[in-house]
């Protein structure tokens, strides 16, 4: 019960926050437009669109950008003293750090999956059709990752600023060397090697297998493994989470 | 007087610092007990170990009988916090925040609405229930934040300088809040470097200073020890202190402490003996020219700065 009542709280608090929520709106649209409509000459031949191409790399690109949003929700200045008080009240240090994650997971679900479900109701973006719900859960799951790593990495480090720079950097980077934004193979071989170690290029490769070819190999591991690293990102949490941090 | 909380020996270490060193105390039943001490004194660290969030390092605390360690949630129930920071969200309105906060305590339904309702009544923004803090005055969110610490009705309310940066209506309000609680049962714990705050509330003061405490008593106690003392301030101009050497001024009868600080000298002395005349004349025998003098005497000030040495605010 007042595990719901915090969850509700930190969801309330996520959609009051006017930056968060043209993250996920706005954004998603604008992102999938401007790169459809940029590389659209490059997309020319049947079957695969640029708005395809992007529709499905910028809501992956905007899941692994939500890995600063539990920490936000952990440390955003005006979020950060009302937590204080619910540190001060009965309530486990579990319930605490376990609202932030379902919250912001929640939070970034529902608008992930309401932007796929339109793009994908508009045909503006092929999302795999009868595999829909595949290439669906296979982004929740990823999601689940981020904002378990988030949480993560901020009760670890502690302050909002460096977590953010942190986390935000290197998902930046992942994020390009998975050929997200444009194919990396052209630039060399190197890039191309270091590109096929990307998490993110196997998730995105993923994707669009089960999008085009039917083909589920490697599904199943993929989500069983980034499942199994929630449950590291979530143990790591409870080990480092103390609310005296936060005073 | 029925004791609430015993602390005994309380040690907390910051590495190599020790914010509270070896502090021991009592709170009685129905009493305001004020803490004072300048920043840095141990008062905020001592807060949050009472409050269980931050654990100590050595002693004992003891609520109701019980060892804090033992059941931190039901003494965290009986708890009222009211932290130095604005501990409320901002973006929901004033009644929102007292209501999700209260009801992390158990109440629900009419229970709930009515308590808050009443701790928004209470600190005098019942008028202001739909609002947000965002729209309110420094003033009004302090006493918001009150209001969030007492709907559950704790039994026992620890303020942290809640009045830190309001305008005089507020603060009279929130001093008003805290009598009426007293008045109501509500054993309280109240820190603040105002001086002039504790004289107006507290039933008895606890001085600490570097972790440590330095005095206890009521308010008249810490008086009576110091009734006989006066603190010349006099301020010269401005000199190169580190050579100035002002023994001599322990020469004259009567002085019994001398502290100088930002070209100001604090001269304790007994009141009985009338020697501010030789204090000016050894001073101008010494070419240093004098400002300003000022007079003070019997009040906690004093006490303080003859404690300490120092300036609560310093």
């Amino acid at each position: 019960m007042i595990l719901w009542k915090l969850i509700k709280q930190d969801f309330r608090n996520l959609i009051t926050t006017p930056v968060i929520v043209t993250v996920c709106t706005i954004y998603p649209w604008l992102l999938v437009g401007s790169f459809g409509f940029i590389f659209s000459s490059l997309y020319g031949g049947k079957g695969v669109t640029s708005y395809d191409y992007y529709g499905v790399t910028m809501v992956m690109y905007l899941i692994i950008a939500s890995i600063t949003i539990t920490p936000n929700t952990f440390m955003e200045k005006k979020l950060r003293q009302g937590n204080i008080r619910i540190a001060y009240a009965p309530v486990s240090k579990v319930s605490i750090y376990m609202s932030k994650i379902i919250s912001s997971y929640l939070f970034m679900g529902i608008s992930s999956s309401i932007n796929m479900i339109i793009m994908n109701y508009l045909n503006l973006v092929n999302f795999g059709g009868s595999n829909f719900i595949y290439v669906l859960g296979l982004f929740m799951v990823f999601l689940l990752f981020t904002v378990t790593i988030g949480g993560a990495v901020c009760v670890i480090l502690k302050t909002e600023e460096l977590t953010n720079m942190i986390l935000s950097n290197i998902a930046s980077i992942f994020a390009l060397l998975s050929g997200m934004f444009f194919p990396v193979d052209s630039l060399g071989e190197v890039v191309s090697k270091l590109s096929n170690l990307s998490p993110l290029k196997w998730i995105l490769d993923l994707s669009f297998s089960v999008i085009y070819d039917n083909n589920f190999q490697n599904y199943n591991v993929i989500v069983l493994g980034l499942i199994l690293l929630s449950i590291v990102s979530l143990i790591v949490m409870h080990v480092n989470y103390k609310p005296e941090d936060y005073i | 007087m029925e004791s609430i909380i015993e602390v005994k020996d309380l040690k907390k270490y910051y590495k190599e610092i020790k914010a509270v060193d070896g502090l021991s105390f009592s709170l009685f039943k129905g009493e305001i007990l004020g803490f004072l001490g300048p920043n840095g004194a141990g008062k905020s660290t001592t807060i949050s170990i009472l409050s269980t969030i931050l654990k100590h390092d050595e002693g004992e605390i003891r609520f109701f009988g019980t060892d804090i360690k033992d059941n931190k949630k039901r003494i965290k129930s009986q708890l009222g916090i009211v932290p130095q920071e604005l501990a409320i969200f901002e973006e929901i309105s004033a009644y929102k925040n007292v209501e999700f906060f209260t009801s992390l305590y158990g109440l629900s339904g009419k229970e709930l609405k009515n308590a808050v309702l009443e701790a928004l009544k209470m600190v005098g923004l019942e008028d202001k229930k739909d609002s947000k803090p965002v729209t309110f005055s420094g003033g009004m969110k302090r006493r918001l934040n009150i209001a969030c610490a007492i709907a559950h009705k704790p039994k026992i309310l620890i303020l942290d300088e809640p009045t830190v940066g309001i305008d005089p209506q507020s603060r009279n309000h929130i001093l008003e809040s805290i009598r009426k609680l007293r008045d109501n049962g509500t054993t309280i714990i109240y820190t603040t470097h105002y001086m002039e705050e504790v004289e107006e509330i507290a039933d008895r003061v606890i001085i600490m200073d570097s972790g440590t405490k330095i005095a206890e008593g009521t308010i008249a106690e810490l008086m009576e020890s110091y009734k006989n003392t006066r603190i010349y301030k006099i301020s010269i101009d401005t000199i190169n202190k580190d050579n100035l050497k002002y023994d001599f001024l322990y020469e004259i009868e009567g002085i019994q402490k001398v502290n100088l600080n930002d070209n100001c000298f604090s001269i304790t002395t007994i009141k009985e003996i009338e020697n501010l005349d030789k204090i000016i004349l050894s001073l101008i025998d010494r070419n240093i020219k004098i400002s300003h003098i000022t007079s003070e005497e019997g009040n906690l000030e004093m006490v303080f700065l003859k404690l300490t040495g120092k300036k609560l605010r310093d």
